[in-house]
């Protein structure tokens, strides 16, 4: 207490004392009375509903109800996000691909593998004993896209119009007796060309093979193409 | 206000749910619940006491002690309701601006009527208004309930010495105010 409120001590100044005690008697009298009866009939009503049927308190209720709802968008949210990155397991993929479907939302589905060259996680044209990867381009393995290894040229000096198919020096009666990209082994002319796979070259769609799908892709043995990289009639000339 | 030795049979029936024995600790303790919530500003008194009693009632079971145990277990849930309904609602003063009583607050009868006169004409209600939260709270529980320091420092969940200097500073806040208009104000 602060010095000027020492006088105001309960214990030396029994007249302060008596005044607070008729003030405490006045406030009970004022304050401190019987609900009016139908208030008392209200309350009793409410106290006799909670022994019958003892409730959980609203602010626990809402709580209890507030966890699960975030549980359970976190759920959603982290699910649908391994779906739409399609790293779930695969039935689980195909699951939520089909779940989502009707209503216009897309989803990785492994089960649609086999049904074309669009798939996402395999290169057009690739199958075989290598079946593609999804880090992989087409027709490529080790060393993608290098310009020395151009589709259908083989040799230890790929593109070189001597060399390209129906391009030599002498007028072209060096024909090929393969068509163009599909000599012995396309491409592999120099052991480690690239585009090149160790399968079986000739078996694997758009691999060299004839009449294949024109590929922007590097490393493809297009029969008949042009070299990307090198224009094999100019320097021929 | 008591049960007496009547309190521990009376308590064990209301805890098995006997609503003769839940109207009797109602009809003991109802008047200090909500002369508490009426005294310290709660908007609606009546429901928060409503809640108390419905509190009660669940918790019935989970309690143990003698009447006057029950009766600060019964102020703690109550200053805990006011506390909630006072920090959502606000607190409301017990006289207006021009020193009036609000009526709905305590409506005065012949013989509560008296006694109100005398804690407005005494600016009794006005010092009340005036303190702050804790303030008012020891002094009612003092003043309306009877309670000892520990007690009401056992309702408040503080220690007695902070309840003390609560109390002595309330008490401080009366005096001078009755030192000011206490002589004027004695004589009607």
């Amino acid at each position: 207490m602060v010095d000027g409120d020492d006088h105001l001590n309960m214990e030396h100044n029994p007249e302060l004392l008596a005044d607070l005690q008729v003030m405490a008697a006045d406030l009970r009298d004022a304050f401190v009375r019987n609900p009016q009866p139908d208030v008392a009939t209200r309350h009793l009503a409410a106290m006799t509903n909670a022994t019958l049927a003892p409730v959980v308190p609203l602010g626990r209720h809402h709580r209890r109800m507030a966890v699960a709802a975030m549980v359970a968008a976190g759920g959603v949210l982290a699910f649908g996000g391994l779906a739409a990155a399609g790293v779930l397991p695969a039935s689980l993929q195909s699951g939520a691909a089909k779940l989502v479907h009707p209503i216009g939302i897309v989803l990785p589905d492994p089960g649609d593998h086999d049904r074309g060259p669009s798939s996402s996680d395999q290169a057009p044209g690739l199958g075989g004993t290598n079946p593609g990867k999804a880090d992989e381009a087409p027709g490529q393995q080790d060393q993608p896209g290098n310009s020395e290894s151009a589709p259908g040229l083989g040799g230890e000096n790929p593109g070189r119009s001597d060399t390209a198919p129906g391009q030599t020096g002498d007028g072209g009666n060096n024909k090929p007796t393969v068509p163009p990209g599909q000599v012995d082994n396309p491409g592999q002319g120099s052991g480690n060309s690239n585009g090149q796979s160790d399968g079986p070259p000739s078996s694997v769609p758009g691999k060299g093979t004839p009449g294949g799908p024109p590929s922007s892709v590097p490393g493809k043995a297009t029969p008949g193409g042009p070299p990307t990289s090198l224009p094999g009639p100019s320097q021929g000339r | 206000m008591s049960l007496g030795e009547e309190f521990a049979a009376i308590l064990a029936s209301a805890s098995d749910g006997d609503e003769r024995a839940l109207e009797q600790i109602y009809r003991d303790n109802a008047p200090l619940v909500l002369g508490y919530a009426r005294t310290n500003g709660s908007r609606d008194p009546e429901d928060v006491t409503q809640d108390v009693f419905v509190a009660v009632v669940t918790g019935l079971r989970s309690f143990q002690g003698d009447e006057r145990a029950f009766r600060s277990w019964l102020l703690t849930i109550t200053h805990r309701r006011l506390v909630d309904d006072l920090r959502r609602r606000g607190r409301r003063p017990l006289t207006q601006s021009d020193g009036t009583i609000l009526t709905d607050q305590a409506a005065p009868d012949s013989t509560d009527g008296e006694a109100l006169a005398r804690l407005q004409a005494r600016g009794v209600l006005e010092v009340i208004d005036s303190l702050t939260d804790d303030q008012r709270a020891v002094l009612l529980l003092r003043m309306l309930a009877d309670l000892p320091i520990r007690e009401i420092a056992a309702v408040l969940g503080k220690n007695e010495t902070a309840v003390k200097a609560l109390l002595r500073r309330a008490h401080a806040a009366l005096g001078r105010r009755l030192a000011d208009d206490g002589p004027t104000d004695a004589d009607p």
